[in-house]
């Protein structure tokens, strides 16, 4: 008996929408995170699902889209912001340090380490952002981005040094 | 996970697209954004196609070329009978006409009759 593939099955509209409903949510955090603006994510966000829509056929199981948007979603975060070069990143040392020091559940702490994570280069940025919002091990990461394992773990402990030496001041 | 890594984690939460966000995915491929047609060049007939004719290219041009090993083959069989008929004719009126002691052999059929193992390596029997 031939078994339908449910990912191919997703072709009709009505089952696709609730894909995306279904991973929207992964795709757009890690754009805006990366792009730190929420209409050029969610733009991204739909590139990343209208080319899902034409490549379904070629993805063989749930956990095949979920890496595939991943990776693709990286790829197109890159790509955005080498082409928003008229939008420099914010150097580490040019993000105000806080005045006091704040708690961990304190929304203006979770938007400065945002603003922290947004400084990082490309790579390190989407490192950190598999790491921390995806809960990814470095080895997956590794496998999304086409990296080294120890790239990964070098990259992340170097970023991770610099957030943690800017944002010293702050309580934990 | 110590309280830094645990504030960035927090901070970076995985946060919902506005309302909508699915519904505005499908009307663009409803216009025709999603599926774009796949260039000629990659459909998978044309693959198919394409090996198909290679395959049968290449069951002609080998038969092709049996074809031709069996008519050399039987050209040089043809040959080769054709002088040992020449050999065996020659030496039968010289056997006949030495048993009727008639005449002596013709100039051209003693030649033949003369020296037969000469023509069989020509023959290449």
């Amino acid at each position: 008996m031939v078994r339908a593939n449910p990912v191919v099955a997703a072709t009709d509209l009505g089952d696709f929408a609730a894909l995306v409903r279904e991973h929207q949510a992964m795709v757009f955090s890690l754009a805006y995170h990366f792009l730190r603006e929420r209409a050029a994510a969610e733009e991204l966000a739909q590139d990343v699902f209208l080319q899902l829509h034409r490549c379904l056929d070629r993805l063989e199981s749930p956990a095949h889209v979920v890496f595939w948007l991943r990776r693709v979603t990286a790829h197109r975060c890159i790509d955005a912001a080498r082409r928003r070069g008229r939008r420099p990143e914010v150097p580490l040392e040019e993000v105000p340090e806080a005045s006091e020091p704040a708690a961990v559940g304190d929304p203006l702490l979770r938007e400065r380490l945002r603003k922290l994570v947004g400084s990082l280069p490309e790579q390190a940025r989407l490192i950190v952002l598999l790491r921390f919002q995806e809960d990814l091990e470095p080895a997956e990461i590794a496998r999304v981005l086409k990296l080294r394992v120890n790239t990964v773990k070098s990259q992340l402990q170097r970023a991770l040094t610099a957030l943690r030496q800017k944002a010293g001041s702050l309580e934990w | 996970m110590d309280g830094f890594e645990q504030a960035l984690k927090e901070g970076l939460r995985r946060q919902t697209p506005d309302e909508g966000f699915a519904a505005r995915v499908c009307a663009r491929i409803a216009e025709g954004h999603g599926a774009r047609a796949r260039p000629w060049w990659r459909l998978p007939q044309l693959r198919w196609g394409t090996a198909a004719a290679l395959g049968l290219a290449m069951l002609v041009g080998l038969r092709f070329w049996q074809v031709r090993q069996e008519h050399a083959r039987a050209e040089m069989a043809k040959t080769q009978v054709m002088v040992a008929l020449r050999i065996a004719g020659a030496k039968m009126r010289f056997a006949q006409d030495r048993v009727r002691g008639v005449s002596p052999p013709r100039k051209a059929d003693n030649r033949l009759a003369g020296d037969p193992e000469k023509h069989k390596t020509e023959a290449g029997l």
